[in-house]
């Protein structure tokens, strides 16, 4: 065990953090403001990568330039979903919320298994296995740049919502949804903003992804699942909760899979989940049972 | 449905009893059940299993069918078990229900446990493709017959190449390391290889595994760089050949060689595909077709025109599957699932696409079948290994990456 | 009038096998009738306590994999390792529950603690060789041994689910009409009224898992009986969780009947569709999903909730 492995190990978990911060980002962004948890959140991932996939493989589009399809497509779908499908069990109890989305994951992952087979799928571009080396260590360039981008999303996020004026008003309806409601603002299309918000986060982070990762109907669950643990980590509803988190899990994670058997890893990080919810079992914002 | 086949059947039987010898009618078709998986997560390996089989039965008919039933067509009858053991157990269910004389399939190794288990209760003779695990002729069963290599012999024999091919081309190799996914094949696989490497004189100085759904095989790859290898063994999935190949190729990880056991990705066109030219001189030990078998060419360009794949070895054994049970309906005389068992129990086949011969041990495995080392050389995968198979010069040691474009 | 209906019913059941050739029809009334069975041990919990269990996949591999163990490796009859099965799955969910309901989890976060623990249990199993690993169990075969849980004959097996189905009907009748079956009902429906009341809701709920976890895990045996394999991932997965809960959702949670008639549904749309979907993946997954949509937005009490809505 060398320090260059040491460092480079802990730079990949450092850059596969960023992108879990993303997703995650989604998830708590649907639940600070809506309180429901996405299931299927990871489908939509698993969308965006296919869409940029397949761009890239039919039309030549670098997947960098995806994001500019697969953001705001994805926006527009969250939205859209958001009306068609969660809009209409907003009022029920919790159990048919979350069995609605639950739903939702179901069909659209086997949609994808229908439309394009389990085989997995890589996009091999120009500069896959290109590295930036710093030192010792060499970063490979399309994680580098999927760190980057998360960053970049998160930033402009962040800035969105404590700047401008829809940014606060989504903010206020998350808090205060009566108060919201009676000063004129329109709750339910800021319910429908948060989703459309948070999975264009998260296919920007599946589009991000395709460079180094192979496209598979389940490949969405394996990072949200993980993307889960992120969120009820750092709290749901938590900003700088899930992009600390995020990066906390990918160093733990690769570090961990460094001197640990990957499979116990996997079970640590489920353990992890369980303590988690023991012990701050409604986040950071209270009682969240409607 | 079901019900008016047995019907007709009856009555032909009915029919034939009541006709004197020679005039007695012969059927003019023979049933013959395929279980795949045609969707889930085998799904390609089942589709390419179901070409194979189809290419095969089309092949027969057009050259007269079953001689010894005066030219019976073979007819298929061809269910999904959708990659799952029990929906494989009901596709059996059905196919007996329908009366098929045998049954081909099912490609993977957990849904032939099963297959084999319910042919063996119902007595229908079970002629598998692919499904390489050891235990599964191992259980005392009479209606299992599996030609091709099992997991533990597969493992043996690639061995032995590799010692081969470090005394012929005195390479001086003793540092072996061996990746392995963590599930049975995996760990199997690696256990029977810590146990051979050193007949070869080799050392297993790590043995690493790996989450077979890992994102990322970065670390692992990372310890692969601080053995200092000599050679890499993977005895992994293909998703898991690519990344590391891949990473391999990004943390510039030299090595002698990368030489999986069963892995696919070097012995499977569609790892080219993907990877291009990082694909370059893999070494896999696999199932592969004889070069020197003279209809092979013939065949592979056949499916090539009907079904636009390139060679791919689950559609050769599925393929050679048919050719087999063929050989054994002639010598067999009639579509009676007990003559079968015993026509195929006797086989002896040696005109056959496979580099062995096929016959059936009283366990129903093949004991002299055998794999084949492949290599990736220029986008075309090669057999290199052994010489009495070879179609050309391994290329070992390869070459580092950085002097390769 | 329904008790005519009921019988009838009944009759026709038993009658069945003895009438119907085809062993495709009598397998897949068979599984009707065990998703029916293992869908009212999750009814338990999740439609009559109110605690929706998103992992009680948990219960029904422990119940598969200890039967299993015990004769694959003790030679033990699965009769008995049943019993031992149900009562390992009994404690998993008093610890589980005691975890849960102690810390106050419920809604989402009890449903996704219940997942992590299935997810464990899978993760753990598919790593350790000596419950078969990521392979699995294969019961050896014996042919007709009825004291081995072991029939030659598979209509024996449809006798067996339909026995246990009837019985655990019977059983949570008298549940849903006992005094637990109104303290859970008032759990279910206000915990904090419900202790108000003076009724104990973490005792209430603990007895509810434990009693589901039981039902749910000798539903497991039946199946590794039944399929003569499983592995870790028919057992644990998050596949079966959802299979599990899903018919009892669509019939009706909290109803005597929701289970069995969701799984009959099911059933019959699986067949229907099996002809359809000859060469696509997952699509009956993909129906499922769907309809688990549907029916929360226009049945979210179940197709019995729309029965029982008529003026």
């Amino acid at each position: 065990m060398t320090v260059e492995i040491l460092a480079t190990s802990l730079a990949n978990g450092v850059m596969l953090g960023g992108l879990y911060a993303l997703v995650a980002l989604g998830l708590t962004l649907i639940f600070g403001v809506m309180r429901i948890i996405n299931f299927a959140h990871g489908s939509l991932m698993m969308l965006a990568m296919y869409a940029t996939f397949g761009l890239a493989t039919r039309t030549g589009v670098d997947p960098y330039l995806a994001l500019g399809v697969t953001v705001p497509g994805g926006f527009l779908v969250g939205w859209g979903l958001q009306r068609l499908a969660i809009a209409p069990v907003l009022g029920a109890p919790e159990h048919n919320q979350l069995l609605m989305t639950l739903g939702l994951a179901l069909f659209l992952d086997n949609l994808a298994l229908a439309l394009f087979t389990a085989d997995p799928r890589t996009l091999l571009t120009a500069y896959s296995a290109s590295t930036v080396a710093i030192g010792p260590v060499r970063l490979n360039l399309p994680r580098l740049l999927a760190f980057a981008g998360a960053l970049g999303i998160t930033a402009a996020l962040a800035a969105f919502l404590k700047l401008t004026v829809l940014g606060r008003a989504l903010r206020a309806a998350a808090e205060e949804r009566d108060g919201a409601a009676l000063v004129g603002i329109p709750v339910r299309r800021m319910y429908a903003l948060a989703f459309g918000l948070g999975s264009a986060c998260v296919a920007a982070a599946g589009t991000l992804a395709v460079p180094f990762f192979y496209v598979s109907p389940e490949v969405g669950n394996t990072f949200v699942i993980t993307a889960f643990v992120v969120v009820v980590l750092g709290g749901l509803g938590s900003f700088p909760g899930a992009l600390l988190g995020g990066l906390a899990v990918g160093v733990v994670e690769s570090l961990g899979g460094l001197f640990l058997h990957g499979s116990l890893a996997q079970i640590g990080i489920f353990l992890l989940f369980i303590l988690v919810l023991l012990a701050r079992p409604t986040g950071l914002l209270g009682a969240a049972h409607a | 449905m079901t019900s008016r086949r047995r019907f007709l059947r009856t009555v032909a039987a009915a029919a034939a009893l009541g006709v004197p010898g020679t005039l007695r009618a012969q059927p003019r078709e023979v049933l013959i059940g395929e279980t795949h998986p045609l969707t889930g997560p085998l799904a390609r390996e089942g589709n390419l299993g179901r070409q194979g089989i189809e290419l095969a039965v089309n092949e027969i008919n057009a050259a007269g069918g079953i001689q010894a039933l005066g030219g019976a067509r073979l007819r298929l009858m061809v269910l999904d078990n959708e990659s799952k053991p029990p929906v494989a157990i009901s596709t059996m269910e059905r196919l007996k229900d329908a009366g098929v004389v045998a049954v081909l399939g099912p490609y993977a190794s957990g849904l032939a446990f099963v297959t084999t288990q319910e042919a063996e209760k119902y007595r229908i003779p079970h002629v598998l493709d692919v499904a390489i695990a050891d235990q599964i002729t191992e259980r005392g069963f009479k209606y299992t017959f599996r030609f091709s290599p099992t997991a533990g012999v597969g493992a043996a024999q690639t061995v032995e190449y590799l010692g081969g091919l470090v005394k012929d081309f005195q390479l001086g190799w003793k540092r072996a390391v061996l990746v392995h996914e963590d599930g049975l094949f995996g760990k199997a696989t690696a256990d029977t290889l810590q146990k051979l490497l050193p007949t070869i004189g080799m050392d297993v100085v790590d043995r690493i595994p790996h989450n077979a759904q890992a994102p990322s095989l970065t670390n692992e790859v990372l310890k692969i760089k601080a053995a200092r290898a000599d050679v890499v063994i993977p005895s992994t999935y293909y998703p898991a050949h690519s990344l590391i190949i891949r990473t391999m190729a990004e943390q510039r990880v030299d090595v002698g060689a990368v030489l999986s056991v069963y892995g696919g990705a070097g012995s499977q066109y569609r790892f080219i595909k993907d990877v291009g030219r990082l694909a370059d001189f893999m070494l896999d030990g696999n199932h592969w077709f004889n070069p020197r078998a003279p209809r092979i060419r013939g065949v592979i360009a056949a499916f090539e025109r009907a079904y636009q794949q390139p060679f791919a070895y689950e559609w050769l054994l599925a393929y050679q599957s048919v050719w087999v049970l063929k050989d054994a309906l002639e010598r067999a005389g009639a579509p009676d699932r007990e003559r079968l068992r015993e026509a195929l129990a006797r086989t002896h086949l040696t005109d056959t696409l496979m580099p062995y011969p096929i016959a059936f041990d009283d366990k129903g495995q093949n004991p002299h079948a055998r794999v084949l080392l492949m290599q990736v050389q220029g986008g075309r995968i090669a057999v290199v290994y052994p010489p009495a198979f070879a179609e050309a010069r391994p290329v070992v040691p390869v070459p580092p990456w950085e002097k390769r474009s | 009038m329904r008790e005519l209906g009921a019988g009838a019913a009944l009759a026709g059941a038993l009658l069945l096998p003895l009438v119907v050739r085809s062993e495709h029809v009598v397998g897949t009334l068979t599984l009707i009738f065990f998703f029916a069975f293992v869908g009212q041990g999750w009814n338990i919990l999740g439609g009559y306590a109110g605690q929706f269990s998103f992992g009680h996949a948990l219960f029904f591999g422990i119940g598969a994999y200890t039967s299993a163990l015990a004769f694959i490796k003790g030679g033990i009859s699965p009769w008995l390792g049943m019993v031992a099965g149900a009562v390992l799955a009994a404690l998993v969910g008093l610890l589980t529950g005691h975890l849960s309901f102690r810390y106050g989890l419920r809604g989402a976060y009890f449903a996704l603690v219940m997942l992590a623990f299935a997810e464990i249990f899978r993760v753990a199993v598919t790593n350790w060789e000596w419950v078969g690993a990521s392979f699995g169990l294969l019961v050896p075969l014996r042919g007709h041994a009825p004291a081995l849980f072991q029939f030659a004959d598979k209509r024996a097996y449809y006798y067996v689910i339909l026995g246990m189905l009837l019985a655990l009907t019977a059983g949570v009748a008298r549940l849903e009409r006992s005094r637990l079956g109104y303290e859970m009902a008032a759990v279910r429906e206000n915990e904090a009224a419900a202790a108000a009341l003076g009724i104990n809701p973490y005792r209430v709920k603990l007895v509810a898992m434990a009693l589901s976890a039981a039902v749910t895990a000798l539903g497991g045996t039946f199946y590794v009986q039944y399929f003569s394999y499983v592995d870790p991932t028919i057992a644990f997965g998050p596949a079966h969780s959802v299979e599990i809960l899903l018919r009892p959702i669509l019939g009706g949670a909290g109803t005597l009947w929701g289970p069995l008639l969701g799984s009959a549904l099911l059933g019959l749309l699986g067949e229907a569709t099996r002809g359809l979907v000859r060469a696509h993946a997952g699509l009956h997954l993909m129906l499922y999903g769907l309809i688990l949509m549907v029916a929360v937005v226009f049945l979210p009490r179940g197709v019995i909730g729309l029965l029982h809505r008529r003026p």
